[in-house]
């Protein structure tokens, strides 16, 4: 069959030849971009890896700096939310199932069902974001910051400053398994919170890019240009999510676990 | 479990696209056990293994995006060269790591003498061991050997351990680029340091 004489239904873009063919493509290059991240982010997990094995004590307080508990909510959240994405590209899969009888249907599935799911991921994208966010005020509140920032404004521990970095740092250093002794603090502190706030925001940027791209296939959705034959954009935008999420699943444990 | 539609029975096999469709039990079925895997992970963190905490949070991490991979991102029905492409750069990566983490564990730190793993000239540690490997005990603490200038300034140090005194060395090595030193170097100097920061 050539493309031109008759040239299938309306998803079906000039230069490809069949659905599937068009489907495949689109199945591979998201394939091959999402190998791209994994190797995107594998550099940051080498630095990672360099620096924990060269300063210990500073990963070790750095970590006690961190508070699991928004971390694990985080973990959580961001579970729930590819299970939904998920959940979506299954409700678009199954598509409207029109002339099916009403005890046979499928259920969590159709249109509507794949907008409420988007709007659910939506919601715990943003939840993320906002306990990143207090996270990250906090430390800046207190003077905790990546590299030369590290301590700014007023980083003087004899001199008391009007945040709470001494006691904060103290209490991280007492906690931490593995320290320098009582009031040392670790010099590499910094990198470590260097490399906290470039891995953990470098995964923010991916969820806020995310956020958008759920806008962006939300509308398409109520538009109703999906249907079971074709739901390709639904698809890869879940594999984008979840990669996301693979993304979190180490970091969480790798930043704020650390004994 | 199903496929995607019937329609366009007239064009054959190949022609539209059969998605494998998985229940929403299932789903949900991985998203409890994801999430076990998330309290397994900090439960784990609260047992002090040592050297082993790291291994198994790397492992549970590992189980949890496996599962990810499988089901959430269909990996389990995918065509195999995309799961050539995907895996694959878990092999790239795993190189990446790999190597670059065997020559930094076993190198020392940045920006000093590189494969030395005793100085020969004062049969110390070579300046710049990390004292993390020390303590691994990959290093047998050497002896140190006396009337050596560089070292003589430590040995007034009461109960110091030779990691200690290999930190101080590298303290003292790494002032030079002024940048990567650690806190047992700054113990003696803290104030001074302030002020550039």
């Amino acid at each position: 069959m050539s493309a031109h004489e008759h040239h299938g239904p309306a998803f079906l873009a000039h230069h490809f030849e069949t659905p599937k063919q068009q489907f495949e493509s689109a199945k591979l290059g998201m394939w091959a971009f999402l190998a791209q991240e994994i190797l995107f982010f594998s550099g940051l997990f080498v630095a990672y890896g360099i620096y924990r094995t060269w300063y210990p004590e500073a990963f070790s307080v750095g970590s006690h700096l961190l508070d699991w508990k928004m971390g694990a909510i985080n973990t959580v959240v961001l579970l729930f939310s590819s299970f939904t994405a998920a959940m979506a590209v299954r409700s678009a899969q199954i598509g409207e199932q029109e002339g099916v009888p009403a005890d046979k249907k499928l259920p969590f599935a159709g249109r509507a069902w794949t907008g409420r799911l988007l709007i659910v991921t939506f919601l715990c994208a943003g939840a993320f974001m906002v306990v990143k966010y207090f996270e990250y005020t906090h430390k800046f509140h207190v003077g905790i910051l990546p590299g030369q920032y590290w301590g700014h404004p007023n980083f003087d521990l004899t001199a008391l400053p009007n945040h709470h970095f001494v006691e904060e740092v103290g209490a991280a250093i007492d906690a931490a398994a593995v320290n320098g002794g009582p009031g040392m603090v670790p010099y590499h502190l910094r990198s470590f919170f260097g490399i906290y706030f470039i891995m953990t925001g470098l995964h923010g940027v991916h969820v806020l890019v995310g956020m958008g791209l759920i806008i962006y296939i939300y509308r398409r959705n109520a538009k109703g240009e999906f249907t079971a034959e074709f739901n390709t954009p639904v698809d890869i935008f879940a594999l984008y999510w979840h990669l996301v999420d693979l993304v979190w699943i180490f970091l969480f444990p790798l930043l704020y676990l650390i004994d | 479990m199903g496929h995607a539609h019937d329609a366009h029975d007239e064009h054959g096999e190949g022609y539209h696209v059969h998605a494998h469709i998985t229940s929403h039990k299932v789903y949900a079925a991985i998203l409890g056990i994801l999430i076990v895997l998330t309290g397994l992970t900090v439960a784990a963190y609260r047992v002090r293994l040592g050297e082993w905490n790291l291994f198994v949070a790397i492992l549970i991490a590992a189980i949890k995006s496996g599962i990810v991979m499988a089901w959430f991102m269909h990996l389990k029905y995918e065509k195999k060269f995309n799961i050539l492409i995907f895996l694959g750069s878990f092999v790239f990566m795993t190189i990446f790591l790999g190597y670059t983490l065997n020559d930094v564990a076993h190198r020392g730190r940045q920006g000093t003498i590189t494969g030395l793993r005793v100085d020969p000239m004062t049969g110390q540690h070579a300046p710049g061991t990390s004292p993390l490997l020390i303590e691994m005990g990959e290093f047998e603490p050497l002896p140190d050997l006396e009337g050596h200038a560089e070292h003589a300034e430590h040995e007034g140090h009461e109960g110091e351990t030779a990691e200690e005194h290999a930190a101080h060395e590298e303290g003292e090595e790494a002032h030079e680029d002024g940048e990567a030193h650690d806190h047992e170097g700054d113990a003696q100097d803290e104030g001074a340091e302030e002020p550039e920061e």
